[in-house]
C-alpha cells in the first residue's frame, strides 16, 4: 500500500503549524522524519494518523484521496500510530490488549479466547516476543507494552506502522530488540515511519529520511546520501558550532555548594556521587531513562532515596521535602509542564509567585497584589514574555512562554541552586537562545545550575562540565573541553 | 497469571478466609450458627442487594458510582406495588420486566446526566437520590403499598420454587449472578466495559464508544435495582415510602468494595462482589447469634469497609515496591 | 449579537472572569426563589421571619463553608451528617454520665476533630480517595452512634441549653450572626490570604503544588480536621435545639450541605469556587425550604425539588466552566 500526501497544512486557531507537506511513503520502506521540537513532524503524523484532520491538502493510498477523520478510521485504512507513551489497559491481559476494539462479533457475542490466544500467539511469535498472551499487562517493562502496541497494529493488518521517539524510553538493549523486529515488519511489506532525534539510530535503520522545520518539509534524501552535519543543517537551518564556554568568576574559585555522596534508590539510580560548584553549570547528559530526572527529584527532596548523602553548603541534609530544599535556595524545573510544572487554569501572576508565599504576603498571610504584579510584571518585561494581561490565564500561553514564566517562578525565589529538567523542550527556536543567555546570565551571577538536557548541542553550549549516565549509573564526568558529542553518545551507550 | 491476576485471586481468597474464620469462631461460640435455618437466613438476606451489587459493581468498575440506587429501587416497588393495587392479577414475568423498564429508565437518565452534561457522577446520583425518592412519595401519595395489596404469586416467589425447594428467589438472583458474570468475562462489551475503567483515554483511542458503555453501565445498574424492588415487596410483602431502600446503597457499596473492586477503575470479579456481600449477609445473621445488639451492625460493616480500603493501600504500596526491586 | 459579545469577552478576560461566573447564577436563584416564596405566602416580605427560618440550618451552613473548601482543594467530605450524629451521641452520654456540661460540649466537638483527623489521615497518608473512604467513614460513625445510643434519645440537659441558640440581636438571631461572621472570615481567608490562595493551587494541580513546595498533605489533613471540629459544633447546636440527641438525626445533612455548595457554583474537581456563593446558596435553600413549609408543600417532596435543583446547578456551573475555557 502506497501511502501519499499533497500539500498537507495545519491551522490551529490562527496559528499555522504545518504548511505544503508534499510525502511519498513505499511499502517496505523505513521512513525518518526529523526536526526539532515544533518543526512540524509530531503534527504531521498525527494527521496521518487521524488524530488532527488537515485544514488543507490530501492525504492519498494507492493515488486515490481519503479522508482520515479519526484515530479508528486511520486504524481501518491501516495506518496505526505507536505512542512514545505506551497507552495500554493494565487490568487486561496482553491478549486484550492487543485486540481490543476490534475482536470479533457483536457486543454480546461470546468471545473465543482460543482463537484469540491462538492469534496472540502466533502475532507475537512473528515479532520474537515471548511473552504469553494470558499474563496481565501490570507489570510489563515500557519495551514490551511497545511490542504488544506493534503486536496490537499487526493484529489490525496495519499496512503503515508509525513511531512517534519510539527509542526514547528503551535501554539499549531494548533499542536493538525493537530495530530487528522493524527490519522483519520492512521485509514483510510493512511501510514505517519514525520520528527521532538520534541521528545514529536513524542511521542504522532507515531507507529514507525527511526533515522538517519550523512548520515547512525541508527536503527527503536517501539515508546513505546525506551525512549527519548536513542533517542538523537542514534541520536548524545553520551552522552548528561549537561554542566557547567561558569559565567564570565564581568557577574560577571552586568553591563546592552541593556534594552528593553515593545516592542510591533501588532500580532507579545507583551510587551517583558529583559535586556541583558554585556558580557552575553542570549538564547531565543520557538516554532518557538513564535516571537523571530521578537523581534530581531526589535532591530535590519531592522523592525519597534508599542510601546515600547530600551536603549542602558543607552541612548534610536531614530532612527532604520540597519545602525544605526551597527554603534552602534550591529550585526544580521539571520537564513535564502541564503534569508538574504550571497551574494551568489559574493566572500567570499568581503561577509565577506560587513559590514565595512569604514574600508576597504580610504577617497575617494577606496577600500583597500590588507585589504579585509588579513582581510578576518584572519577569514579563525581562523575558519578553507574550500574554495580554499578567491575569491571564497561565494555559492560554504558548508553550515557550509557558517555560519562561515557571522559570520566572523560580528565580523569584533566588535559588543558589537551580535544577533544570528539559528546559527547552517544546520551546521554539527563537525562545531557546534567549534562555541560554538567561542560563548564561545566571551562572555568572554565582547561581549553581543542573542542567539535564537531551540535547546534545545544548549542553555543549552551556555546560562547564558534563555528567553522562548510563542505566542508572554515572558514566563519566567530562570537562567541557574534552566533551564531543560522540564522545558524550558513547558514554551514554553501551 | 501474574501479578494483577495474583492480586485480585488473593483478594478473593482473603475474603473466603475471613468468611470461613467468622463462622468457624461464631459456630464454636454458639453451635446454632451452623444450622440449616443459620443458612437459609442467610442465603435469604442477600438476592436482594445482591443483585443491586451486579450493576453498582460495572458502575464503579468504570470509575463512577451511584448513590441512588436506594430510590430506584423504591420507585421500582411502590410504581409495581400500585400496579399490582389496579391489576392483581399481574404475573410474575411481567412485574419483572416493568420493574426491570423502569430501573433502568432512571438508570439511564443518570448516564445521561453524567456523559451528556461532564458531571461528576457522585453529585449526580446525589441529587437524584433525592430526585427519585421524593417521586416515590409524590407517586404513593404517602402511603404505603400493605401485604394484601401484593398478589400471592409474588409472595410466593420468595417461598416456594420449583428446583430443590431453594425459594425462586434465590435460583433467579443466582442466574442472574452467572448471566454477570458471563457478560463481564466472556463477551465484547463486558472487556470493553473493563478496558473503559482501566484507561479512558486508550479505550477512546481503540475505537470504543466510551459514551455508549457508561451509559450502558448506568442503565444496567438501574434495572438491576429495579428488578431488586420487586424482589423487596415479595420478600417483606410490603412497600413502605419512606423506609423501602432508604441507606441500601451504602450497603451495596461497601460488598463491592470489599468484594475488590476499586474505585480506581478497571479491576473487579463476580465472585469477588458475592463474596464481598455473603460476608455482609453472614456478619448480619451471625451478630444475634453472637448477642451481639443489632444496632452494632452499621459499625461493623463501617469497620470492615474502611479496613478493606485501608488494605487495598498497603497491598498496592507493597507491589509497587515488590515490582520496582524486580526491575533492578 | 451574540457572537459579538462572546468577542468582547475573549478579548477582555479580566472582564469576562468577573462577568462568567457560576456565582451569579446563584444570585439569579436567590432573586428567583424570594419571588417565589413571597407568591407563597406574604410571611416572606418580612425579613423577620426570614431571618427566623434561617436558625435552624446554621448548623449547615457553617459546616457547608467548609466543605466549600475541601472541594476546592480537591477532596470531598460526605461523612459531615455521620460526624454530627456522633458528636451529638457522645455529647449526649458524657453529659449523661455525670460530666459538666461546658467540658461535654468541649468533648464533643473534640471527638468530631479525632473523626476529621482520621478521614484526613486516611486519605493523605495512604491515599485513599475521599469520595470513597468518606462512604466508608459515613457509615462507621454513624454506626458508632447507632452502637452508643441505639435507638434512645439521650436529653436531660438543662432547659437553659436548649434552644440556646434562640436568641436575638434585634430582628437577628445570634445563630445568624455568628455564621455571617464566621463566613466574613472564612471568605476573607480564601480570597485575600496565602492560605486561601494554595488552596486554590492545591485544587488546580496537586503535583505542581507539591513542587512548588506546598504542604499538601499538611493543609489537607487541617482541613479535614476542621470539618470535624465544626461538625463536632453542629452536632451540639442541634442538641441543643432538638433537646436530644440521637443517633438518627441529620439524616440527609449530606445532600443538603453538598447543595449549599454546589449551588453556590464550587466546582467539584476543585479549584474554583468561593464562600460568597455558598453564603447566597445557604439563604436559597433557607428561603426554599421556608416558602416550601408554609405553602405546606410535603417534606418529601422538598427532597425532590431540592435534588433536583442540585442537579441543575450542577450542570449550569459545568456549563458555565466549560464555556470560561472556551
Amino acid at each position: 500500500m502506497k501511502l501519499a500526501t499533497k500539500n498537507i497544512g495545519k491551522t490551529f486557531s490562527g496559528v499555522n503549524v504545518l504548511r505544503n507537506v508534499d510525502f511519498e511513503l513505499e511499502p517496505g520502506e523505513v521512513h525518518a522524519l526529523v526536526g526539532e521540537n515544533g518543526a512540524g513532524k509530531s503534527t504531521f503524523v498525527k494527521i496521518l494518523s487521524g488524530v488532527y484532520t488537515p485544514t488543507e491538502g490530501q492525504i492519498l493510498l494507492n493515488d486515490s484521496s481519503i479522508d482520515i477523520t479519526s484515530p479508528i478510521v486511520a486504524q481501518n485504512q491501516g495506518v496505526t500510530l505507536i505512542h512514545q507513551e505506551p497507552q495500554s489497559f493494565s487490568h487486561l491481559t496482553v491478549a486484550e490488549n492487543i485486540f481490543m476494539g476490534h475482536m470479533e462479533g457483536s457486543n454480546f457475542s461470546r468471545i473465543k479466547w482460543s482463537d484469540i490466544i491462538l492469534e496472540s500467539n502466533k502475532i507475537l511469535n512473528s515479532i520474537g516476543l515471548q511473552i504469553d498472551p494470558r499474563n496481565i499487562m501490570e507489570g510489563l517493562s515500557i519495551a514490551d507494552q511497545q511490542m504488544i502496541e506493534i503486536a496490537g497494529a499487526l493484529s489490525k493488518n496495519s499496512k503503515v506502522l508509525i513511531m512517534d521517539e519510539p527509542t526514547s524510553p528503551l535501554t539499549p538493549n531494548e533499542v536493538s530488540k525493537l530495530f530487528k523486529i522493524v527490519n522483519q515488519l520492512k521485509k514483510s511489506g510493512m511501510a514505517i515511519i519514525f520520528i527521532s532525534h538520534r541521528l545514529e539510530e536513524i542511521r542504522l535503520i532507515s531507507d529514507r529520511v525527511t526533515i522538517f522545520r519550523d512548520g515547512d518539509k525541508i527536503i527527503t534524501k536517501k539515508i546513505n546520501e546525506v551525512s549527519n552535519e548536513e542533517i542538523i543543517k537542514f534541520m536548524i537551518g545553520r551552522d552548528l558550532k561549537k561554542t566557547e564556554v567561558s569559565e567564570n568568576n565564581y568557577i574560577k574559585n571552586k568553591k563546592i555548594i552541593l556534594d552528593v555522596k553515593n545516592l542510591t534508590l533501588q532500580s532507579k539510580f545507583q551510587d551517583i556521587s558529583f559535586e556541583l560548584h558554585k556558580g557552575e553549570i553542570l549538564g547531565f547528559a543520557g538516554l532518557v531513562g538513564a535516571g537523571r530526572t530521578e537523581v534530581a527529584k531526589s535532591i530535590f527532596g519531592s522523592e525519597l532515596f534508599d542510601s546515600g548523602e547530600i551536603f549542602f553548603k558543607g552541612e548534610k541534609i536531614n530532612n527532604y521535602s520540597p519545602n525544605e530544599s526551597i527554603k534552602k535556595g534550591f529550585a526544580y524545573v521539571p520537564e513535564d509542564r502541564k503534569q508538574m510544572g504550571i497551574f494551568g487554569s489559574v493566572a500567570v501572576e499568581d503561577n509565577m509567585t506560587s513559590a514565595i508565599p512569604k514574600i508576597i504576603s504580610n504577617l497575617f498571610g494577606v496577600i500583597n497584589k500590588k507585589r504579585v504584579s509588579s513582581l510578576s510584571n518584572e519577569y514579563i518585561k525581562k523575558f519578553d514574555i507574550a500574554l495580554t494581561s499578567g491575569r491571564q490565564l497561565i494555559e492560554e500561553l504558548s508553550g515557550g512562554n509557558q517555560q519562561k514564566c515557571i522559570i520566572s517562578k523560580w528565580l523569584l525565589s533566588k535559588p543558589s541552586i537551580l535544577i533544570l529538567d528539559e528546559p527547552t523542550r517544546g520551546v521554539d527556536v527563537g525562545v531557546k537562545s534567549e534562555m541560554y543567555e538567561i542560563i548564561k546570565k545566571l551562572s555568572e551571577a554565582g547561581t549553581s545550575i543542573i542542567l539535564i538536557s537531551s540535547e546534545l548541542p545544548e549542553i555543549l553550549s552551556l555546560a562547564h562540565r558534563i555528567v553522562v549516565m548510563r542505566e542508572g549509573r554515572i558514566s563519566k564526568i567530562l570537562n567541557h573541553s574534552d566533551a564531543t558529542q560522540e564522545i558524550i553518545m558513547q558514554n551514554a551507550i553501551n | 497469571m501474574t501479578f494483577f491476576d495474583k492480586f485480585l485471586r488473593i483478594r478473593e481468597l482473603g475474603i473466603l478466609t475471613i468468611i470461613i474464620v467468622f463462622v468457624v469462631v461464631a459456630s464454636i461460640i454458639d453451635p446454632r450458627f451452623l444450622t440449616f435455618d443459620s443458612w437459609r437466613a442467610v442465603f435469604m438476606a442477600i438476592p436482594l442487594i445482591l443483585v443491586m451489587a451486579m450493576g453498582q459493581m460495572m458502575v464503579i468498575i468504570c470509575r463512577h458510582v451511584d448513590i441512588s440506587i436506594g430510590s430506584i429501587l423504591a420507585f421500582a416497588a411502590i410504581a409495581i406495588g400500585l400496579i399490582f393495587i389496579e391489576y392483581p392479577n399481574t404475573p410474575l414475568w411481567v412485574a419483572i420486566i416493568i420493574t426491570a423498564f423502569v430501573g433502568a429508565i432512571m438508570g439511564l437518565i443518570n448516564g445521561i446526566i453524567v456523559t451528556k452534561f461532564n458531571v461528576h457522577s457522585i453529585i449526580v446520583t446525589l441529587g437524584t437520590l433525592s430526585l427519585y425518592r421524593g417521586l416515590v412519595f409524590i407517586v404513593s401519595g404517602g402511603r404505603q403499598i400493605d401485604r394484601n395489596d401484593i398478589p400471592l404469586s409474588i409472595i410466593s416467589f420468595s417461598q416456594t420454587s420449583f428446583l430443590f425447594s431453594i425459594p425462586s428467589i434465590l435460583i433467579t438472583s443466582t442466574i442472574i449472578v452467572l448471566i454477570t458474570h458471563y457478560m463481564m468475562r466472556h463477551t465484547i462489551i463486558g472487556r470493553e466495559i473493563y478496558a473503559t475503567g482501566s484507561n479512558p483515554v486508550a479505550a477512546h483511542l481503540k475505537g470504543i464508544n466510551v459514551t455508549k458503555i457508561t451509559l450502558f453501565v448506568f442503565t444496567l445498574c438501574g434495572m438491576l435495582s429495579g428488578i431488586a424492588g420487586l424482589f423487596y415487596a415479595s420478600r417483606f410483602g410490603y412497600v413502605n415510602p419512606g423506609v423501602t431502600g432508604v441507606g441500601i446503597e451504602f450497603i451495596v457499596i461497601a460488598g463491592v468494595i470489599i468484594g475488590g473492586t476499586s474505585i480506581t477503575g478497571g479491576s473487579g470479579s463476580v465472585l469477588g462482589t458475592f463474596l464481598g456481600i455473603l460476608l455482609l449477609g453472614i456478619i448480619n445473621v451471625a451478630l444475634p447469634v453472637l448477642n451481639i445488639p443489632g444496632g452494632y451492625q452499621k459499625a461493623i460493616y463501617g469497620v470492615i469497609i474502611v479496613a478493606a480500603l485501608a488494605l487495598d493501600q498497603l497491598i498496592i504500596y507493597r507491589m509497587k515496591k515488590l515490582r520496582s526491586l524486580k526491575n533492578v | 449579537m451574540f457572537k459579538n459579545i462572546n468577542n468582547y469577552l475573549s478579548e477582555n478576560p479580566v472582564i469576562r472572569y468577573w462577568i462568567v461566573r457560576p456565582e451569579w447564577v446563584a444570585v439569579i436563584l436567590l432573586i428567583l426563589s424570594i419571588i417565589t416564596s413571597i407568591q407563597l405566602s406574604p410571611f416572606f416580605a418580612d425579613m423577620a421571619f426570614i431571618l427566623d427560618s434561617a436558625t435552624p440550618y446554621v448548623e449547615y451552613g457553617l459546616i457547608a463553608i467548609i466543605l466549600t473548601l475541601i472541594i476546592i482543594s480537591g477532596e470531598i467530605d460526605l461523612s459531615i451528617a455521620s460526624m454530627i450524629a456522633l458528636t451529638a451521641v457522645i455529647f449526649g452520654t458524657v453529659y449523661n454520665e455525670g460530666v459538666n456540661l461546658y467540658l461535654s460540649a468541649i468533648i464533643a466537638v473534640l471527638s468530631g476533630g479525632l473523626c476529621g483527623f482520621f478521614n484526613g489521615i486516611l486519605v493523605t497518608k495512604l491515599k485513599i480517595p475521599s469520595i470513597i473512604l468518606t462512604i466508608g467513614t459515613l457509615t462507621l460513625y454513624r454506626g458508632i452512634a447507632q452502637a452508643m445510643a441505639s435507638d434512645f434519645s439521650l436529653g436531660g440537659y438543662p432547659s437553659w441549653f436548649v434552644g440556646i441558640d434562640y436568641r436575638y440581636l434585634g430582628i437577628i438571631p445570634i445563630p445568624v450572626i455568628i455564621f455571617t461572621i464566621f463566613t466574613l472570615i472564612v471568605g476573607i481567608i480564601l480570597s485575600s490570604t496565602i492560605y486561601g490562595k494554595q488552596l486554590y493551587l492545591i485544587g488546580t494541580n496537586p503535583e505542581t503544588a507539591k513542587y512548588s513546595g506546598i504542604k499538601v498533605d499538611r493543609i489537607k489533613l487541617i482541613l479535614f480536621l476542621f470539618s470535624g471540629l465544626i461538625s463536632g459544633i453542629a452536632g451540639v447546636l442541634t442538641t441543643s435545639r432538638l433537646a436530644v440527641a440521637r443517633f438518627n438525626m441529620a439524616t440527609g445533612a449530606e445532600l443538603e450541605i453538598v447543595l449549599m455548595v454546589m449551588l453556590g457554583g464550587t466546582y467539584i474537581f476543585g479549584g474554583r469556587g468561593n464562600i460568597f456563593g455558598t453564603f447566597i446558596a445557604f439563604w436559597i435553600v433557607v428561603i426554599l425550604r421556608a416558602g416550601m413549609n408554609v405553602a405546606n408543600v410535603k417534606i418529601q417532596s422538598q427532597l425532590t425539588i431540592l435534588g433536583a435543583m442540585l442537579i441543575i446547578a450542577i450542570i449550569f456551573t459545568n456549563y458555565i466552566y466549560a464555556k470560561s475555557q472556551k
